[in-house]
């Protein structure tokens, strides 16, 4: 059952497992620049494709190791850009919608990760 | 541990190594390394049949090839297909069609064993020569759109080495052409036709290794160029295809990324390279910009003149003339420049005249290098001559295989042995179907026909849908502690200037004419040159289109072609098709063929010159090894085609 609330912060819950950082204007929220109340905004298009680009990774990730923990790890990092700089979000959906053919794809089958602790370099 | 659920064939989930990166799934005990304190590389692994890395006229040839033969094909490459350097080809393909005059493919086969200067395995170019109408043929199915004969057939030109009757029977017409952009149609046709099968082409991402374990190939690591993420491409065969290392010297007619990648990636996983000695130097390169003048151009009757305006080659070469063989050419101008015969304010180079064919022709059958020279030497063919010079064009060495594209090495003990899984097609191989020199047109005829038999060996030995023998878990961990090296590198020299050291110690100290000491000199210098790689220094942090780091990685696989190359001449001691030394003037064989035969002891092989060199490189020191190898004398069908016994090769 889909639950949908709203916290101070900015956080959606979605789904009941899945938080998602947006950018969201809540109701009754003082703009400091203008002594107007907004009434919620919903998502913009953009905000919509990129939930929408979200899900399908979340699907097609799931049979295969590793990648959900990354595809969240991404999206995480990427939500603090801000909501005007569409230029930097097209450009990372774009190459999102490449990377998701290649996870759709049969072939791939794993994500794997090379790490290594900074303080030894 | 392992992966939940429904992956059947997934490695194991981490796995620790004594270097410093560690591998794990990702999100797997990853509490242990927290973000802010490591730099992670996400690791995509993917598995088919079979992968093809590079997407030239060979590389399209053996994935398409595949693909048809039903095999999950996954081709990778560090270029868009149509801009591998395949598209700058202009000269043309030979094939004895016999469009022009009577022709037989033993005549080409006796041209290409002579051109070779007898270094060339005779079972491989049995196979090349008698496939190449059928590969024409089939090229021509595919739409390349040749250039006709007023009766509707391709049209043949003629092209330095070509003879009729084993020598004999005066010039031969054989090189079907498209104009003078053969490559560029080539390259196009074979992508359009290449579309048509479910090849998956992963573009711009940089093969970085092999992946070797207990000396089989099990796959290729790459780096995406877009998103700085790793790739494992994990297959039963891997082909490599990934063209020649012309930029190893300062002035090349080849593009800024020929840099021998594939030649670098085999010399690292420890396996041989074989005749990098052998580099041919194009006659007509134009002067100062190293762009490319086609054989063509003397194939439709431009002559090449010296300052006093005398045809030279009439003197070095009698019966070809300016069609002889490219090394004897390229070898003619240089000596006219030594001796003070050369044109232009320094005397520095020779002119090829085209201004005294009809203008007609040269706007049908020479239109692009028409524009080239007015681009590059601002020279109008139909009035001026053009100013050439001698420049690095092709690699005959590369990586060794067998006529049908296997991949080998070679003990005493036990001769030539397969590696299995790893197959390699095009300039990165050495079938050896070029020997010591290559005649002009038979580079295309090697890519389309040996692309091909590589696809055809994996479907005899293999079947789709084989299953994959296990990998380790950090397969490929070397190249990326490499990568990050330098990726983070910040020494003292840039990689540009490091660069430029080595192309100009290549061009100065093993050019056309190579003496001893010069070479020497040469490679102690290239020596040093190589531990300066240690001092390197990179500008880029980034990982998404670190175009410092791509660079770089070039630079290392160079330098490895580089040492090879200069070690292996300086240490073969005659002079043999393109590699002439000044000290050792002769060909130095088992028997000597200049006298009759009669009475003569056969040499042993550590006593003569005539067999393939095999070297490999510590990558951690730069220090070369060398071996040799014997040529193979037997063609495939000594009834249907006699093998060609050694002789003196003129012209």
């Amino acid at each position: 059952m889909k639950r949908i609330s709203l916290s101070n912060t900015g956080k959606v819950t979605i789904f009941s497992k899945l938080t998602l950082t947006v950018k969201v204007v809540f109701p009754g929220h003082l703009c400091c620049c203008c002594p107007v109340f907004h009434t919620m905004a919903r998502h913009s298009k953009l905000q919509k494709q990129v939930l929408s680009l979200f899900r399908q990774f979340l699907r097609a990730g799931q049979d295969k190791p590793g990648f959900l923990p990354r595809i969240r790890d991404e999206f995480r990092e990427n939500s603090s850009i801000k909501k005007t700089d569409v230029m930097h979000i097209e450009y990372l959906y774009r190459r999102g919608q490449r990377q998701l053919d290649q996870l759709k794809d049969v072939n791939t089958k794993q994500l794997g990760t090379f790490s290594k602790p900074k303080a030894e370099r | 541990t392992g992966a939940p659920g429904h992956a059947k064939r997934t490695i194991p989930a981490v796995s620790q190594s004594s270097r410093k990166l560690h591998f794990s799934v990702y999100g797997k005990n990853n509490s242990k390394v927290s973000d802010g304190m490591s730099t992670q590389y996400p690791v995509v692994d993917h598995e088919f049949d079979a992968v093809v890395v590079g997407a030239g006229g060979a590389g399209l040839r053996a994935a398409f090839g595949l693909s048809e033969a039903g095999f999950n094909t996954a081709c990778v490459t560090k270029l868009f297909p149509t801009r591998s350097h395949t598209v700058a080809a202009q000269g043309g393909i030979n094939a004895a069609l016999g469009n022009m005059e009577g022709d037989d493919w033993r005549w080409h086969f006796y041209d290409t064993v002579k051109g070779s200067d007898w270094l060339g395995d005779q079972d491989a170019i049995h196979y090349m020569t008698e496939q190449a109408p059928h590969a024409v043929v089939e090229l021509e199915n595919f739409g390349m759109p040749f250039s006709r004969t007023e009766d509707g057939k391709i049209y043949q030109r003629a092209f330095g080495g070509q003879s009729l009757k084993f020598g004999k029977g005066g010039q031969a017409h054989r090189c079907c052409c498209v104009a003078d952009r053969t490559g560029h149609s080539l390259l196009h046709t074979l992508y359009g036709r290449s579309l048509r099968y479910d090849t998956s082409y992963f573009v711009e991402y940089f093969a970085l290794d092999l992946l070797m374990e207990d000396g089989e190939c099990k796959g290729v690591i790459a780096l995406c160029m877009e998103d700085g993420s790793i790739h494992r491409f994990r297959s039963k065969n891997t082909v490599i295809a990934t063209g020649g290392y012309g930029r190893t010297y300062f002035s090349c007619t080849s593009a800024h990324t020929s840099t021998g990648d594939g030649n670098a990636m085999v010399t690292r996983a420890g396996l041989p390279c074989q005749d990098l000695e052998f580099v041919q130097f194009h006659p007509t390169g134009i002067y100062g910009a190293g762009c490319l003048i086609t054989e063509g151009c003397r194939g439709e009757g431009g002559i090449l003149i010296n300052s006093e305006g005398e045809r030279f080659m009439e003197r070095y070469a009698p019966n070809a003339k300016d069609l002889a063989s490219r090394d004897v050419v390229s070898r003619s101008i240089t000596i006219e420049i030594r001796e003070g015969r050369g044109c232009g304010p320094e005397k520095d180079h020779a002119y090829l005249q085209l201004h005294h064919l009809p203008p007609q022709q040269l706007a049908t059958r020479l239109p692009g290098i028409s524009e080239t020279a007015m681009i590059f030497a601002g020279v109008d063919v139909t009035k001026e001559p053009i100013p050439v010079l001698p420049t690095v064009h092709y690699n005959m060495g590369g990586i060794p295989t067998n006529y049908r594209g296997q991949v080998i090495t070679h003990t005493t003990e036990e001769g030539d042995k397969v590696v299995p899984g790893l197959f390699a097609c095009g300039e990165a191989a050495c079938a050896s179907v070029h020997g010591a020199n290559r005649l002009g047109a038979n580079s295309l005829l090697d890519l389309v026909v040996f692309g091909r038999a590589c696809a055809h060996t994996i479907a005899d030995i293999c079947t789709p849908g084989e299953k994959l023998s296990p990998l380790k878990p950090n397969a490929g961990e070397e190249s990326v502690a490499n990568l990050d090296k330098l990726r983070f590198a910040d020494g003292n020299m840039r990689t540009s200037e490091i660069r430029v050291n080595m192309q100009k110690t290549m061009q100065n100290h093993a050019a056309v004419f190579r003496t001893g000491k010069v070479l020497k000199e040469g490679c102690d210098k290239m020596d040093a040159v190589y531990q300066t790689l240690d001092d390197i220094k990179t500008f880029d942090r980034g990982i998404v289109w670190n175009t410092d780091l791509v660079e770089t990685l070039e630079l290392q696989n160079l330098m490895l072609n580089a040492v090879q190359t200069i070690n292996s001449a300086e240490q073969r001691q005659e002079s043999r098709g393109a590699h002439s030394r000044e000290d050792f003037k002769d060909r130095m064989d088992e028997l000597d063929y200049a006298k009759p035969l009669a009475g003569q002891v056969r040499k042993p092989i550590e006593e003569h010159w005539r067999k393939h060199t095999l070297s490999t490189v510590d990558p951690k020191t730069g220090k070369v090894t060398l071996k040799y190898r014997p040529v193979i004398d037997n063609s495939l069908d000594a009834e249907d085609c006699a093998a060609i016994p050694p002789a003196i090769r003129s012209y």
